[in-house]
């Protein structure tokens, strides 16, 4: 699979650079802001969900797709490219949303481990439910219907957010949870990941390109 | 051990049906696919390759009814599209692939660049048809692969760039244990390098045969309609009126001692089979 994956990170260097920038003047202003700082904590996450959706419409405009069923890997394979790319982008979000928090609550001077802790967690959850709603639906329907669904998305997880928050604090809302229950709450998104890689898997077994 | 085993391979779309394929590629044979525009050649290649999955039928490569990673391997595969990233340059292809295949043979891969007259550092994109393809078939030969399969790989290239294919695709087979599956528009580009030639039409294959057979045992038989009208049934496989009279497409053993039959070009037998087959 480390083809694969060297081929996304070739692609995403060239593509994506504009979504590198644009997380790292969100971090920027996640540190300096004192303003409600949800927004700029979120969208970063919903910007590395859409690396793997724009990887795979460049596959299919590249016809990639097809040439990749011509290499040494199985279809599984192809497809867990796309998850592993999708949990390692979103990985690198999180240890930079932790710093990028830990500094602007230092500043702040209300550094609290619990609620950095919870924020993590849900915004783990975060980054782990959207692209788990996307892909299966790629995989089955194609990338324009992906995308249809994300932008769905995006207002659903911000009117979830408005949901579980009240005021702000150092993501910019307080999240009214205890931490178990982020801890529930990251649990579920991890079994809807394993879920929908399975699920995508299947879909793109049984697809003819 | 055959290259390829196609027994009974049978895909139906609406409109349209591969019917009951079956053909053989021993070791270190040429074996083209021709046919007219729809007429199964890349239905036929995508169900080798496991792209779309047949109704019916089984699909043998280098021994192994799977198509495993283990066996991809050893397959170098040429697609009409290539297929290659757009923004990736050459070397990028080239580290792409060499964590792709087990056997990436990179100083071959830079040879076939360097020989090829295939640029480093410029991105796919902004290859001419002819690069592209050239690159495709670099990278297709770059991992000791023992079956080639190439779908319309040499059709948008030049005389020049064909001819270069051609030559890397002749040094290949030229191992024993090499095969080439390969489709194309461009007749006469598999009359120079076939062993079998396969005619497909409709989903159907009409013959399957040694090349040099094919040129021996038919030949074109021209005169007046009259003249054609008179010749043995059995000895006629199609005939169509010309300008100048009528013409038939033959089988020459069973032509009456003495007739005047010209040579055939593997073109001119397979439109002939197609238009005024019987």
């Amino acid at each position: 699979m480390k083809g694969l994956l060297l081929k996304d990170w070739y692609q995403t260097l060239k593509y994506c650079r504009t979504y590198l920038i644009i997380v790292l003047v969100f971090m920027a202003l996640g540190v300096f802001s004192q303003e409600d700082l949800g927004f700029t904590v979120v969208y970063p996450f919903l910007l590395g969900a859409m690396i793997p959706v724009n990887m795979i419409s460049y596959d299919t405009a590249s016809h990639w797709e097809s040439m990749s069923l011509t290499l040494p890997y199985t279809r599984g394979q192809i497809v867990s490219g796309k998850y592993v790319l999708c949990l390692c982008l979103q990985g690198v979000l999180l240890v930079l949303t932790a710093l990028s928090q830990t500094v602007r609550m230092c500043m702040r001077g209300s550094f609290s481990p619990e609620s950095l802790g919870l924020t993590l967690l849900i915004l783990a959850a975060m980054a782990l439910i959207v692209p788990s709603l996307m892909l299966p639906v790629i995989y089955k329907l194609g990338v324009e219907k992906g995308r249809m669904l994300y932008l769905a998305f995006i207002g659903l997880t911000f009117a979830i957010v408005g949901i579980t928050a009240t005021n702000a604090d150092a993501v910019g809302v307080e999240l009214r949870m205890p931490v178990y229950a982020g801890v529930a709450v990251l649990g579920i998104a991890a079994a809807l990941f394993a879920a929908s890689w399975l699920l995508s898997i299947r879909f793109y077994s049984k697809r003819e390109l | 051990m055959n290259a390829l085993d196609i027994q009974n391979l049978t895909k139906t779309y609406p409109g349209f049906t591969l019917d009951n394929v079956s053909l053989t590629i021993p070791g270190g044979c040429v074996l083209g696919l021709i046919g007219e525009n729809g007429a199964g050649k890349s239905t036929l290649i995508k169900s080798v390759l496991g792209m779309i999955r047949p109704d019916g039928g089984t699909v043998t490569i280098l021994g192994n009814e799977r198509r495993t990673p283990l066996v991809m391997e050893e397959v170098g595969v040429v697609l009409d599209e290539v297929g290659i990233p757009s923004c990736l340059t050459t070397a990028q292809v080239g580290k792409v692939m060499a964590a792709s295949f087990r056997n990436w043979d990179q100083a071959q891969y830079e040879r076939y660049l360097k020989a090829l007259a295939l640029p480093e550092k410029k991105e796919f994109k902004d290859f001419s048809k002819g690069m592209k393809m050239k690159l495709g078939i670099a990278v297709a030969l770059s991992h000791h692969a023992r079956l080639l399969i190439l779908d319309e790989a040499t059709s948008g290239l030049d005389p020049v760039v064909r001819d270069e294919v051609l030559e890397l695709l002749r040094s290949f087979v030229a191992q024993e244990d090499h095969a080439i599956l390969m489709s194309s528009h461009i007749v006469s580009d598999l009359e120079k390098l076939c062993d079998y030639i396969t005619f497909v039409h409709k989903g159907r294959l009409l013959l399957v045969e040694e090349k040099d057979r094919l040129l021996e045992e038919y030949g074109l038989f021209l005169g007046s309609q009259e003249d054609v009208d008179a010749l043995p049934e059995t000895a006629v496989r199609a005939r169509r009126a010309s300008p100048y009279g009528a013409e038939a497409l033959v089988l020459r053993e069973a032509m009456p001692q003495g007739s005047r039959v010209t040579p055939i070009s593997i073109e001119e037998l397979f439109v002939f089979m197609v238009k005024e087959g019987k």
